[in-house]
């Protein structure tokens, strides 16, 4: 008989790192199983100096833009999705092991270390007892592990939440707007939208062996003075203890209860192919393998072919706006690419729920841009080489009330994804977004350009298991995150949410995560069996 | 592992067929590169490029560290002040990073024209730089090459065979000056050599061909390669002069005063204690003759990928960025980009590639099919073109007054009217057309 561990938690992204660690704090012997493809070295590689600096010295640099896989270039030209450059990463392997049928959706596995919370561009925001009742989670419990997530995260922005530390320096697009926004406070509130600087999880003051923010613009392409949070880094602390042990190259595929303990099976992989078999067993099994890989092992672990579940799926579209008080100006060489603006405007009664991510797009490939201008290549390359310093991109991210999309296991084994409805033909969308592109007229932005983004490509899923008080959903789970169809199976991540909130909610899904894990560590003591180790 | 060694200079003329020798010879080579320039070289596990500047004391006491020699080929041919500060001050910065080093030798390529006695600006900064090295603490090798030929690209013999197609060629001061043509790759087997041999450490040599020939007598052999049989027009020395001074105000002049003196006074060498301490004797004149002619009578290159890399970047770059020469490192970069995707890879430029100028029409009237495998060609070339240090300067943000980003955004719209002009001229050619659009 094998091992038996207190608990197996299978995924090491936001959700999978934070349910673990105050399971591992309390001395329970955790497994962890995970894809855990690590990311090219490049990442941890400092770049030396600052953004322009790279830039004029780097020959490394397209490895650092593009991505180790230059091939990717031919298909991945334009603005789509977010996660790019060297990030690219996140997906390998994933086409082969984890099989997929979209028709128009752009969804986005992951079998990294760190899950995708390795692209994350680091937003936070800490959601009022309203959203979070909305989201199915008990406020009082969530305003404890939001406090206590933001100490190991690291949380800089505005002090509205204890311990969050100083905001960054806004760079000199977020300081204009910012000054708009206060000038133009009542027009703004006619449309009930606010502008403010973000919380982001990046660290304005040491924290531990993490540094705080250098301000080289390449934030997202370094990690190297970890200043901007990865879940990896979370991951590194818990495989210091004794009691935690990390398996990585494991694709799980199903669940299985018997004899009083949980039983993982799936297998090791190699190069792009699953090799040998594996099973583990725990007294309890914790999934946070992200909404659709979530979906994807209950229903195997269910044999539920053929059986639609929910899926929620945010909505986002990019806006490319100009900035023309800042025309002319290069602006500060030293500063961060992470999103600085974030523009609001809630629910209405016939628009939904809307969020704008303003980034300066200094730090990003003018190349990308170029399909959206209809000049010749050089030309397009002379006029944004002009506009570069007072362009900002929007990412525009819309509330997602209920589930808008499907997702099944097919007899095959191959997951397919459904999402009916597009952006463009919501009008709720429409309407919102035409109500945010006027805020951003306020503040003085110019928006030229909407690109709308294939379904699913926000990255941002949530709903396949639901938190619901009376178990209605076929697939559904109670507020301490135990699956109803199973005793000792939990679930951890985003798929806990039967909506998305247009704002950021990374922070909410570690939050919640520790929660689950800190309620459950509690148990697991109180009927400890096992003999520790 | 023979060692290591640092090479000023070895995107050069000389570097370029050096720096393979040394690897082949087994060195760890660190080639210092200027942030401007361009590397062209492959890959390689003991090749590493340090990117600073002989001008930057800083940057090349960088490059110094852990080396256990260097080969000073950075010199400085254009104007005045860049000489003065390349050759002197460079020679300067080196002397003094090689011993804060504690490098073990030093070998320093020279120039015949350094002795001559009426010396341009490019030989009497050599001179001074020679003094400067000589007067280290580590031992300096000194080679003195005369007329290095071989290789395309740059260098005087190019130049030569370019001239000696016309049917008037000039010569300055009677042509009469005696030249020792060398083999490029021969002078660089020499300085090879030269680091392994410890006995030649602290000497200077003359580093010519083992045959001697006036300028007129090459320039007429050279002509006999191709069939012709040019007159001479002997020009005086003080009308060369001043025709060297006059055009030395364009940016790029066709001749320098060092040039013109250099074709005027012969100075005699005897290389054959070099070929002594390195045993190995350059081949002569004849075999240089027929052996770069016909490389140089060959067309274009012959890597198509490269080539249309070439033309491509050319293209986006147009006149903002001339130094923009794609290497085999950045036409590794593209044939990995175009790697599995077949349509794009088989499409050819066709047309374009021999008349360029076509490409802004094809880019204008294709614009609307970004999928298409010219515009998919043009936009990897874009992102190549982009991520790169040598061209990565002029797209960073910049200040802009607001009359300079109206001026040029409107000239930008002229160039565009031009290309949708000439564009325009293709619609009666669909099928022309289409083969650049469809991706089916």
């Amino acid at each position: 008989m094998s091992h038996m561990y207190d608990a197996i938690v299978i995924g090491s992204g936001a959700a999978g790192v934070h349910v673990a660690l105050p399971l591992v704090e309390a001395g329970l012997r955790v497994l962890m199983l995970d894809g855990g493809v690590p990311a090219p070295p490049i990442l941890r590689k400092p770049p030396g100096g600052g953004f322009a600096e790279f830039r004029k010295r780097s020959y490394e640099q397209i490895r650092w833009f593009v991505g180790e896989d230059l091939s990717l270039l031919c298909s991945n030209m334009e603005l789509s999705g977010m996660v790019g450059g060297n990030r690219g990463f996140v997906s390998r392997h994933t086409k082969e092991l984890l099989p997929l049928s979209v028709e128009r959706e752009d969804i986005l596995q992951t079998l990294a270390e760190g899950g995708l919370a390795s692209a994350w561009g680091g937003a936070c925001t800490y959601f009022d007892d309203a959203t979070l009742r909305m989201l199915g989670l008990p406020p009082q419990e969530m305003r404890r592990a939001y406090e206590e997530v933001t100490r190991v995260v690291g949380v800089s922005g505005p002090q509205t939440f204890p311990s969050v530390q100083p905001p960054p320096r806004p760079n000199h697009h977020a300081r204009a707007l910012l000054a708009a926004a206060a000038h133009r406070a009542k027009r703004l509130a006619l449309l009930h939208a606010t502008i403010r600087q973000p919380h982001t999880a990046a660290l304005t003051e040491t924290l531990g062996a993490r540094c705080a923010c250098t301000y080289n613009d390449l934030e997202y392409y370094s990690d190297a003075d970890q200043s901007l949070y990865r879940a990896y880094f979370t991951l590194e602390m818990l495989r210091q203890h004794a009691c935690f042990t990390y398996r990585p190259s494991v694709r799980v595929e199903r669940i299985e209860e018997r004899d009083g303990a949980a039983h993982a099976h799936g297998h090791l992989f190699s190069d792009g192919r699953a090799t040998t078999a594996i099973h583990e067993q725990g007294r309890t099994a914790i999934i946070a393998a992200g909404a659709v890989g979530t979906g994807r092992i209950l229903l195997t672990s269910l044999r539920l072919h053929e059986t639609p579940i929910p899926l929620v799926s945010m909505p986002h579209v990019f806006t490319a706006c100009l900035h023309p008080r800042t025309l002319g100006h290069a602006g500060d060489d030293r500063r961060s690419s992470l999103c600085q603006v974030l523009a609001t405007i809630p629910r209405g009664t016939d628009h939904s729920g809307i969020c704008a991510q303003l980034y300066s797009y200094r730090s990003f490939l003018l190349c990308r841009l170029l399909p959206l201008l209809p000049f010749p290549i050089p030309e397009s390359l002379q006029i944004l080489r002009l506009l570069t310093p007072s362009l900002l991109v929007a990412g525009i991210r819309f509330e997602s009330a209920s589930a808008n999309g499907t997702l099944a296991l097919g007899k095959d084994g191959a997951l397919s994804v459904h999402i009916p409805e597009s952006t463009k033909s919501n009008a709720r969308c429409r309407k919102a977004l035409r109500n945010m592109k006027r805020v951003l007229r306020v503040i003085g932005l110019m928006p030229f350009r909407t690109k709308y983004m294939p379904e699913g490509s926000a990255y941002h899923y949530s709903g396949t298991v639901p938190i619901t008080t009376d178990g209605a959903a076929f697939l559904s789970a109670d507020d301490n995150g135990r699956v109803r169809q199973f005793h000792r199976t939990y679930v951890a991540d985003a798929s806990l949410f039967p909506m998305l909130p247009a704002e950021p909610h990374t922070l909410t899904i570690m939050a919640n995560a520790r929660r689950i894990g800190q309620k459950l560590s509690v148990r697991l003591r109180n009927t400890s069996c096992t003999p520790p180790p | 592992m023979r060692g290591t060694i640092l090479l000023t200079g070895a995107t050069g003329f000389i570097g370029q067929a050096v720096v393979p020798r040394f690897l082949h010879a087994g060195f760890r080579v660190r080639g210092l590169l200027r942030p401007d320039s361009m590397w062209p070289f492959v890959e390689h596990p003991n090749l590493e490029r340090v990117v600073g500047d002989v001008r930057d004391s800083a940057s090349l006491e960088r490059a110094c560290e852990g080396m256990d020699g260097v080969c000073h080929l950075a010199a400085a041919k254009a104007d005045e002040a860049c000489s003065a500060q390349t050759n002197v001050d460079g020679a300067r910065h080196l002397r003094f990073a090689a011993e804060k080093s504690g490098m073990a030798f030093i070998i320093n390529i020279s120039t015949q024209s350094a002795k001559l006695v009426r010396r341009g600006v490019y030989a009497r900064t050599k001179a001074e730089a020679d003094a400067i090295l000589s007067s280290a603490s580590v031992p300096v090798t000194t080679l003195y090459p005369s007329l290095v030929c071989g290789g395309k690209g740059s260098g005087a013999f190019e130049t030569l065979w370019r001239i000696s197609g016309l049917p008037v060629v000039p010569v300055f001061g009677g042509g009469n000056a005696v030249y020792y043509p060398i083999h490029r790759n021969d002078l660089a087997e020499l300085i090879v050599r030269a680091a392994h041999a410890r006995e030649m450490f602290g000497r200077s040599y003359d580093a010519g061909g083992p045959e001697a020939i006036t300028l007129i007598q090459l320039i007429r052999l050279l002509a006999s390669h191709r069939g012709r049989s040019p007159a001479f027009l002997p020009i005086p020395l003080p009308i060369g002069l001043l025709a060297a001074r006059l055009l030395s105000f364009l940016p790029r002049p066709p001749f320098t005063a060092s040039n013109v003196l250099g074709g005027a006074e012969s100075v005699t060498l005897d290389s054959s204690p070099l070929y002594r301490a390195a045993a190995f004797t350059p081949r002569p004149i004849s075999r240089i003759l027929t052996e770069e002619t016909a490389l140089l009578k060959m067309p274009a290159d012959s890597d198509p990928v490269a080539d249309e890399l070439a033309i491509l970047s050319r293209y986006i770059l147009s006149m903002e960025c001339q130094r923009w020469k794609p290497g085999p490192v950045e036409a590794a970069w593209y044939a990995q980009a175009l790697r599995g995707h077949t349509t794009i890879a088989t499409h050819s430029l066709g047309i374009v590639r021999r008349w360029p100028f076509l490409l802004g029409g094809l880019d204008a009237i294709t614009k609307r099919f970004r999928d298409g495998p010219l515009q998919k060609k043009l936009l990897i070339v874009a992102t190549i073109v982009e991520c790169h240090p040598v061209s990565a300067a002029w797209l960073l943000p910049q200040d802009h007054s607001r009359i300079s980003i109206i001026l040029l955004a409107l000239l930008a719209c002229a160039r565009m009217g031009g290309k949708m002009l000439l564009g325009a001229f293709f619609l009666p050619f669909p099928g022309f057309v289409r083969r650049h659009v469809s991706h089916v």
